[in-house]
């Protein structure tokens, strides 16, 4: 029997599962994913490096400020640029801003339906909690309002430019941001606490899955990083066995093609064994992250889940805690003089070269890497991005969990649900990924 | 209540987080209308028929795309095409002007990382040229943009659901831009790399800004931190070809700068949103331009 | 073997050349009958697109005629399509069209003979060159 669950809802991107069920056992699972491939590799190719940035913008509507992060770096990589370190701010300051709303949609619209009010969906959210809701939006569009500030639009901003950042910010911009901030934190504390307390009382860490896998992260001083760093890979124990400069991510990472998948699986060559990556396998990685508020909540998610965890619900969780960290981070950085300094662009001048730009989108790891002509035109795109790095993990979890729930004599549909909330907390960024996955529940007929 | 559906095509899903834009006013909005489609926020997997007004974000990209597309035509009284992949095949109509079955070579077989290489081929859907959605299907009414702002969305959702047709901007983005308009011709083309001169036109100063051949209704964002405006929007209203409005403009500078001119690279700054809407895929359609 | 009959659009200003071939239309000279004409309040009127489109549409060559330099009504409408035209050329071999299939010169309100030789020798020329590469699609 085949059952086909088409398409997973309340996730960024078009996704589905299949799962051909015979003699109640899962004989496969296949995660197709379907979103149209739009071949970003391809058509960036003979345009010029600078406008590559805009141009990579939209492989996401989500994430869109780590793309442009990663692109810009790619690019001033390949043209040995060092940006002042006032521009580093401006754009660590831009990617707080992301995470915010990025994390802040997840966890309010893509997660907490599925608790409070199962199969009702924001909707259901917006009519049974209001007041949540309102929170939430108050704390998401902070974070759309740090972008805008700073990147000049709301989504897809235009203001990152290889040698730094093209406009600088007013005092007045960061004064109101900052005061809006102060309250913007205090809420999202409100809610995170929210979010460990339903989860503690509805024992909710016990209806995901564990996954033993090694995990892929920037790390800077042991500190947790999503801008700079070096890359770092732990093993199921918990032991550091690799850290890396991002240049050199080819001879770390290879992917595998599916003919059922117009996503790509990334492995590790060192040992073919698949990664995770994101907000649990940062929260695994890092030691601390250096700010105290947030360091407070990291410390209670490790009582709770240990370190490292590998409970795939505990990746909402860690996702709550990075939520905090972006506001108390963006605070941090609106309080520092630099932040409204001029001096964030340094004269540019195209040459020949090979760039790679990593950056830690919400999701993951991003990889952007150019080759480009001594006109600084791009010859060669060469894309990881972060959901694909998870795909190869869901598959195997959603095999597993549905196996389980089967042999327990749970109905189709409560296990169709069960598995669209699991594939939610890894947060797929569909769009990225494809550069793709459908679950089908194959039902056969005999 | 009436109903609204919003059903997604080959998108990064911008357009729909350009809605969720609306922030508090989202709350009032679902007290009002019955939101009965949405992959991000509602859990409901098919396309219910009688659907009041359709926004489609995204543009056709596979045979899949093709289906869905007809079926929420058939299923709502008013159709829009919303952002600019919907409305004229977006930045991933860049790819039309490479080959298919080479693009997709390179991307499944040819990446540094990629190992094994297979192009999938099975229970996938077909992918074809990228396309507006109005190659397909009849389309009532647009909102472009790359997103479009979040209160356009909603404006003409309001006034789609009252049965009236959203007002749309008549005027350019050099027409909303303090800098311009360009009163000289410049001296040499420049590159967004190099930063520009203070309160000056950038047109004027030698970047490619597409500002005079860009529907307005954004205030210029772009150029107002110093960037030129790529043209995201699409064209201004009634112009039918993006790029050939800005060449009809520019056509000077580009003859004194361009020394060779290239389409997979001049195509990034003409028709960065609209080349699937434009008269070289017409040419490239009915097979007259060769394809590399 | 059939003798092409090339299909040619000519856009002609109306404040000069337009006026001349009407004269020659109703004189005896006459005009080559390939010749398609669309009147335009001045030759700087006529945009790549529309060029474009004509080709697009399956003309086999694309004529601009317009005013005498210095003559013209809107000051520099003309010079301003001589631009576009040789921009223009430079580009037609990247969508797959010989450059040739293009041309513009500029007369006065007085020649007829010229205005007819110009259109006579484009006609010629395409004659020579074949049809629109498109025509030999499948399903034209």
């Amino acid at each position: 029997m085949m059952v086909r669950i088409e398409p997973v809802t309340r996730i960024e991107g078009h996704m589905a599962i299949t799962l051909v069920i015979e003699k109640n056992r899962v004989k496969n699972l296949q995660v197709n994913i379907i979103e149209s491939p739009r071949l970003f590799e391809k058509f960036m190719e003979g345009k010029p490096a600078e406008e590559a940035i805009r141009i990579a913008e939209r492989i996401c509507g989500i994430c869109y400020v780590a793309h442009g992060l990663a692109s810009v770096k790619a690019v001033e990589n390949a043209w040995d640029i060092s940006p002042p370190e006032a521009a580093i701010k401006l754009r660590r300051l831009l990617h707080a801003g992301g995470y915010i709303h990025s994390h802040m949609l997840h966890l309010a619209f893509l997660v907490l339906p599925d608790i409070l009010c199962p199969g009702e969906g924001v909707v259901g959210l917006a009519k049974k909690y209001p007041q949540l809701c309102k929170k939430a939006i108050f704390i998401r569009k902070f974070g759309q309002e740090v972008t805008e500030a700073i990147g000049g639009r709301p989504i897809h901003p235009s203001s990152i430019v290889p040698g730094g950042m093209a406009k600088p910010l007013s005092a007045e911009t960061r004064e109101s941001l900052l005061k809006k901030g102060k309250e913007v934190l205090k809420t999202a504390i409100e809610l995170v606490d929210f979010i460990f307390d339903l989860y503690e009382k509805h024992e909710l860490l016990n209806m995901y899955p564990e996954d033993p896998t090694y995990y892929m992260g920037l790390v800077k001083n042991g500190f947790h990083e999503i801008y700079d760093g070096k890359l770092h890979v732990m093993n199921p124990k918990g032991e550091i066995v690799g850290i890396f400069n991002g240049s050199r991510y080819v001879d770390y990472v290879a992917e595998d093609t599916l003919p059922y998948s117009f996503v790509k699986h990334p492995y590790l060559r060192i040992n073919g064994e698949k990664y995770r990556v994101g907000t649990l396998a940062r929260i695994n990685l890092a030691e601390k992250f250096g700010i105290p508020i947030t360091d407070n909540y990291l410390a209670k998610l490790r009582s709770i889940v240990g370190r490292p965890s590998h409970n795939v619900g505990a990746y909402n969780l860690a996702r709550a805690v990075e939520l905090i960290a972006s506001i108390e981070k963006a605070l941090e950085l609106l309080e520092d003089d630099q932040i409204l300094s001029s001096d964030i662009r340094v004269q540019v001048k195209p040459k020949a070269g090979v760039g790679v730009g990593i950056v830690e989108a919400p999701r993951g790891v991003l990889i952007h890497h150019y080759e480009v002509n001594d006109e600084g035109i791009i010859r060669k795109v060469n894309l990881i991005v972060a959901t694909q790095q998870n795909i190869p993990s869901l598959e195997k979890e959603l095999f597993q969990v549905a196996n389980n729930l089967l042999s327990k004599g749970v109905e189709l549909t409560r296990i169709e649900q069960k598995l669209e909330t699991i594939v939610r907390a890894y947060d797929p960024c569909i769009s990225c990924a494809t550069h793709l996955v459908k679950l089908k529940i194959v039902k056969n007929k005999k | 209540m009436k109903k609204i559906a919003i059903i997604s095509l080959m998108s990064d899903g911008g357009c729909h987080i350009a809605f969720l834009d609306i922030h508090e006013e989202l709350l009032q909005l679902l007290n009002q209308v019955n939101l009965v489609h949405s992959y991000m926020t509602v859990d409901r997997k098919d396309i219910p028929s009688d659907i009041d007004v359709a926004l489609i974000e995204g543009g056709v990209r596979t045979s899949h795309d093709v289906e869905l597309l007809k079926e929420a035509r058939s299923k709502a009284k008013v159709l829009v095409a919303m952002g600019s992949c919907a409305c004229f095949g977006g930045i991933p109509g860049l790819s039309n002007l490479y080959d298919l079955t080479s693009s997709l070579n390179y991307v499944y077989k040819g990446t540094l990382t990629t190992v094994k290489g297979v192009i999938p081929h099975e229970n996938v859907p077909n992918v074809i040229r990228v396309a507006p959605i109005s190659r397909y299907v009849k389309v009532d009414f647009q909102i472009p943009g790359c997103p479009p702002e979040s209160r356009e969305i909603r404006d003409a959702l309001i006034s789609l659901l009252k049965g009236e047709i959203p007002p749309q901007p008549t005027k350019t983005v050099c027409d909303e831009c303090e800098l311009g308009p360009p009163r000289k011709k410049p001296k040499r083309l420049r590159r967004i790399y190099e930063p520009p001169e203070p309160n000056t036109c950038l047109l004027e100063q030698g970047y490619f800004c597409m500002g005079p051949a860009t529907r307005a209704g954004c205030g210029a964002k772009c150029p107002r931190v110093g960037i030129p405006c790529d043209g995201c929007r699409g064209p201004a209203p009634k112009a039918l070809d993006q790029g050939a409005s800005i060449l009809n403009a520019l056509i000077t500078l580009a003859y004194e700068n361009i020394k060779e001119f290239s389409l997979k690279r001049h195509s990034a700054y003409f028709y960065r949103y609209s080349f699937a809407s434009s008269i070289i895929e017409d040419l490239i359609r009915k097979g007259l331009v060769k394809k590399k | 073997m059939k003798k092409f009959k090339p299909t040619i659009v000519a856009f002609l200003c109306r404040w000069s050349a337009y006026g001349v071939a009407d004269i020659a239309g109703i004189s005896r000279t006459g005009y080559p009958s390939s010749i398609r004409i669309i009147k335009v309040p001045c030759s700087g009127r006529v945009s790549p697109l529309h060029i474009l489109q004509a080709f697009s549409n399956g003309a086999d060559g694309v004529l601009i005629f317009g005013c005498l330099e210095g003559g013209c009504h809107y000051i520099n409408g003309n010079l301003r399509a001589m631009n576009r035209v040789k921009q223009l050329k430079k580009m037609l071999n990247t969508v797959g069209l010989n450059s040739d299939r293009l041309e513009m010169h500029l007369v006065g309100s007085c020649n007829l003979n010229k205005l007819v030789n110009y259109m006579k020798e484009f006609t010629e020329k395409i004659r020579k060159l074949g049809p629109n590469p498109l025509k030999l699609k499948e399903g034209w």
